[in-house]
C-alpha cells in the first residue's frame, strides 16, 4: 500500500536489546513537533523514522539533527540513526512488522545507509 | 479634395473566378469552410513542412482559380501574392511552380486587398489580360515567427487571434458582363497610435482600418447606406468593437452591413478567442463568401477593407509599437 | 486621431484579464500537477530504494517524461490555455518549453534545428536560474562570514 504516511502508525517501539527503549520513546512523544514514530533498537543500532507535523516539514532535518545529538547521548553505545524521511518511517515500519529478527542488522545498515545518500 | 491614395478604375476591371483553400480545422470549424474549393486532410498538404504546405495551398489556390476561366498559368501574364513567412517563401515557392511572372505583394493581411488593387491597376493600364492576385497564411508556418512554438503552452488572452490556414486567389481580366467589377479603391496610410502587444494586434489596426474607411468614403464620394457590405479583415472580435465605436464617434451609422472576416472566421468556438488572422484569412473569406454572394446578385456594391500590422518578431521584442496598414477595395456587380 | 485617448478606448473596449480566476485555476492546475508528482514520489519510495530526498530526481524525470507525451499529443497547450501559471511554473512547464522547441525546429534538421532551438524558450529559466542562486550563494556567503547566520 501506499499508505507509508498515514497517521496510523502513532508512536511505536521495538527493542531486542536490554538497554531502557522507554527513554527513546519517551523522548520523541514528548515532542509536540513531531506526529508519528517508530524506533527499532537492535544490536548496536537504534534507528528512529519520525513523521513531522505538517508545518514542521521545513524544518525537519533540523529537527531530527537535534533528536540525533540527544538520543546520542541517551545511547553513548549506539550507533544512532534519526531521520524524519518518510522513507526511513515506512522502511522501519516494515521490518518490525514482518518481525524477521534475522534480518534486522542487514536491513537496518541499509536504511541507515539510504539516509546519508546524497541527491 | 485630396486625392492622395485614391484609386478609381474607369475601365472596370472584373474578377473572372477565384480560388479559395483552407486547411482542416477551417473546413471543420469555419463557416467560410463551406465555401471553399478545396481542403485538406492535412495541414502539411502531405508535405514534409509546414511552409511546404503553406506554398502548396497558395499554388493550389491559384490553379484553381485559373482552371475555372478555363486557362493554365502560361495565359496569365502576373500574378501577385504574398504572405507573412520572412521573406514570403511559401508564396515564392508557389510562383516558381506556376512559373507565371511574379511580383511579391507585402501589406501583411491586407495583402489580399493590395494584390487586388496593383491587379485592377495593371488592368486598367492596359498592359494585361489576365492576372492572378492573392494571398495565404498557414497556422503552423506563421505562429511559429511571430509567436510561440506551436505546443508551447502560454495562456493567450481574449484579444489573442489564430492564424486562419487558408489561402485566397481571384482571377482579374479586363471588363467582361456579368461580373463583379473592381470599381475603386484607397490605399492606406500607415498608422501607429503606439500600442505594443503583439497579441492584440485587432487594436492596433482598428484606427488604421477606421481612418481607410473615412478616406475612401470622403475620397470617393459615398455613404454607408451605398454599400449592402463593409467588410474588414482581420480585426478580430475586438478590434472591430473598437473599429465600430470609431465610425460611431465620427457619427456613421454602423450597422448590420458591417461584418469582420477575422471574427467570424471561426464562428461561435470559444477557443479561437478574437478570432481569426494571417493574410489568408480575409482572403479566402472575400474569395469565397463575398464573391458568391456577389456572383448571386445578393450584394450588388461591398467595401472590402483589409487591415495588416506590419511589424515583425524582432521589432516588437526591440520595444516597437505596431505601424498597421489598411487598404479598401470596392467590388460592384451589375 | 490622439494616441492617449485612443489607447484610453482600447483599454475601456478590451476585455481585462480574470485575474481572480486565472489565480485559482492556477491554483488547481498547478496543485494537480504536483499531486500527481507527490504521487510519482511515493512510488518511487515506496518500490525502490530513494529516500525522500533522493526520490525528487526520478520524480522530475517522469514528470518531464509525462510533460513530453503531453506536448507531442498536442494537450499541453490546452492544459496551458486553462492553466496558465499552473501549467508553466512545475517542471512540466519547463519540459514543455524545451519539447515544444524541438518539435518545432525539427524540420532544420537534428544539429541546426532540434539542437540549436531546444533551449530557445527554455535557456532564460537556465541562465537566470543560475544566475539567482549564485546571488543568493554569494549573499549567504557574505552573511555567514559577518558572522550574521551560520550555515
Amino acid at each position: 500500500m501506499l499508505a507509508g504516511c498515514s497517521t496510523s502508525i502513532g508512536f511505536k517501539t521495538v527493542n531486542t536489546t536490554d538497554v531502557d527503549g522507554q527513554k527513546a520513546e519517551m523522548l520523541l512523544k514528548e515532542d509536540h513537533r513531531i506526529k508519528n514514530a517508530v524506533v527499532l533498537i537492535h544490536d548496536d543500532q537504534l534507528i528512529a523514522g519520525l513523521r513531522v507535523n505538517t508545518f514542521e516539514r521545513f524544518k525537519k532535518r533540523k529537527i531530527a539533527k537535534e533528536l540525533t545529538k540527544e538520543l546520542e547521548k541517551m545511547y553513548p553505545e549506539m550507533k544512532v540513526t534519526v531521520s524524519a524521511d518518510s522513507k526511513v518511517l515506512l522502511e522501519t515500519n516494515k521490518l518490525i512488522e514482518k518481525e524477521d529478527e534475522q534480518n534486522y542488522s542487514k536491513k537496518m545498515k541499509k536504511i541507515s545507509s539510504l539516509v546519508k545518500e546524497e541527491t | 479634395m485630396n486625392k492622395r491614395g485614391l484609386l478609381t478604375f474607369a475601365s472596370k476591371p472584373v474578377i473572372a473566378s477565384t480560388g479559395v483553400t483552407v486547411g482542416p480545422l477551417e473546413m471543420k470549424k469555419s463557416p467560410f469552410g463551406k465555401y471553399a474549393d478545396k481542403n485538406y486532410d492535412d495541414e502539411r498538404c502531405g508535405l514534409k513542412t509546414n511552409e511546404q504546405g503553406h506554398a502548396k495551398m497558395m499554388e493550389d489556390a491559384c490553379m484553381i482559380a485559373l482552371s475555372k476561366v478555363d486557362k493554365t498559368p502560361a495565359d496569365a501574364e502576373f500574378v501577385l501574392m504574398g504572405d507573412l513567412v520572412n521573406e514570403m517563401t511559401p508564396s515564392n515557392f508557389a510562383a516558381s511552380t506556376i512559373g507565371v511572372p511574379y511580383i511579391g505583394m507585402f501589406s501583411a493581411c491586407a495583402t489580399s486587398v493590395s494584390s487586388l488593387l496593383m491587379a485592377a491597376l495593371l488592368t486598367e493600364s492596359g498592359m494585361a489580360e489576365l492576372i492572378v492576385a492573392g494571398s495565404s497564411s498557414q497556422h503552423n508556418a506563421i505562429e511559429r515567427q511571430f509567436r510561440y512554438p506551436l505546443q508551447y503552452g502560454s495562456q493567450k488572452a481574449a484579444t489573442a487571434q489564430w492564424t486562419a490556414s487558408a489561402a485566397g486567389a481571384a482571377t482579374i481580366i479586363p471588363y467582361i458582363e456579368g461580373a463583379p467589377m473592381i470599381t475603386c479603391g484607397t490605399i492606406g496610410i500607415v498608422t501607429d497610435l503606439g500600442l505594443t502587444d503583439p497579441l492584440n494586434m485587432g487594436a492596433a489596426m482598428a484606427p488604421a482600418a477606421a481612418d481607410t474607411f473615412k478616406r475612401h468614403l470622403d475620397g470617393h464620394g459615398s455613404k454607408v447606406e451605398d454599400y449592402d457590405l463593409i467588410m474588414t479583415g482581420d480585426l478580430g472580435k475586438i478590434g472591430f468593437e473598437l473599429f465600430k465605436t470609431l465610425l460611431d464617434r465620427w457619427e456613421y451609422n454602423v450597422s448590420k452591413t458591417f461584418r469582420d472576416a477575422g471574427a467570424e472566421y471561426y464562428g461561435k468556438h470559444p477557443e479561437f478567442l478574437a478570432g481569426a488572422s494571417g493574410s489568408g484569412c480575409s482572403a479566402s473569406a472575400y474569395f469565397s463568401e463575398v464573391y458568391d454572394k456577389l456572383l448571386s446578385g445578393t450584394y450588388k456594391r461591398v467595401l472590402l477593407i483589409a487591415t495588416g500590422s506590419l511589424m515583425s518578431p524582432l521589432s516588437y521584442q526591440q520595444g516597437d509599437t505596431i505601424p498597421c496598414i489598411a487598404h479598401a477595395v470596392e467590388i460592384q456587380m451589375k | 486621431m490622439d494616441e492617449k485617448k485612443y489607447q484610453q478606448l482600447q483599454q475601456q473596449i478590451t476585455p481585462k484579464p480574470k485575474y481572480v480566476k486565472n489565480c485559482i485555476a492556477a491554483f488547481l492546475v498547478g496543485g494537480l500537477i504536483c499531486l500527481v508528482g507527490q504521487f510519482v514520489a511515493l512510488f518511487y519510495i515506496s518500490f525502490f530504494d530513494f529516500t525522500e530526498r533522493t526520490a525528487s530526481n526520478p520524480t522530475v524525470a517522469t514528470m518531464i517524461f509525462i510533460s513530453m507525451l503531453l506536448t507531442g499529443f498536442g494537450y499541453y497547450k490546452k492544459i496551458a490555455q486553462v492553466g496558465g501559471a499552473g501549467s508553466a511554473v512545475p517542471i512540466t512547464g519547463f519540459g514543455n518549453a524545451m519539447i515544444s522547441s524541438a518539435l518545432e525546429h525539427k524540420s532544420e534538421g537534428y544539429v541546426l534545428g532540434v539542437g540549436g532551438n531546444m533551449f530557445k524558450l527554455a535557456g532564460s529559466v537556465i541562465i537566470y536560474g543560475v544566475f539567482s542562486a549564485f546571488v543568493v550563494a554569494l549573499i549567504k556567503t557574505i552573511l555567514v562570514g559577518l558572522g550574521v547566520v551560520s550555515w
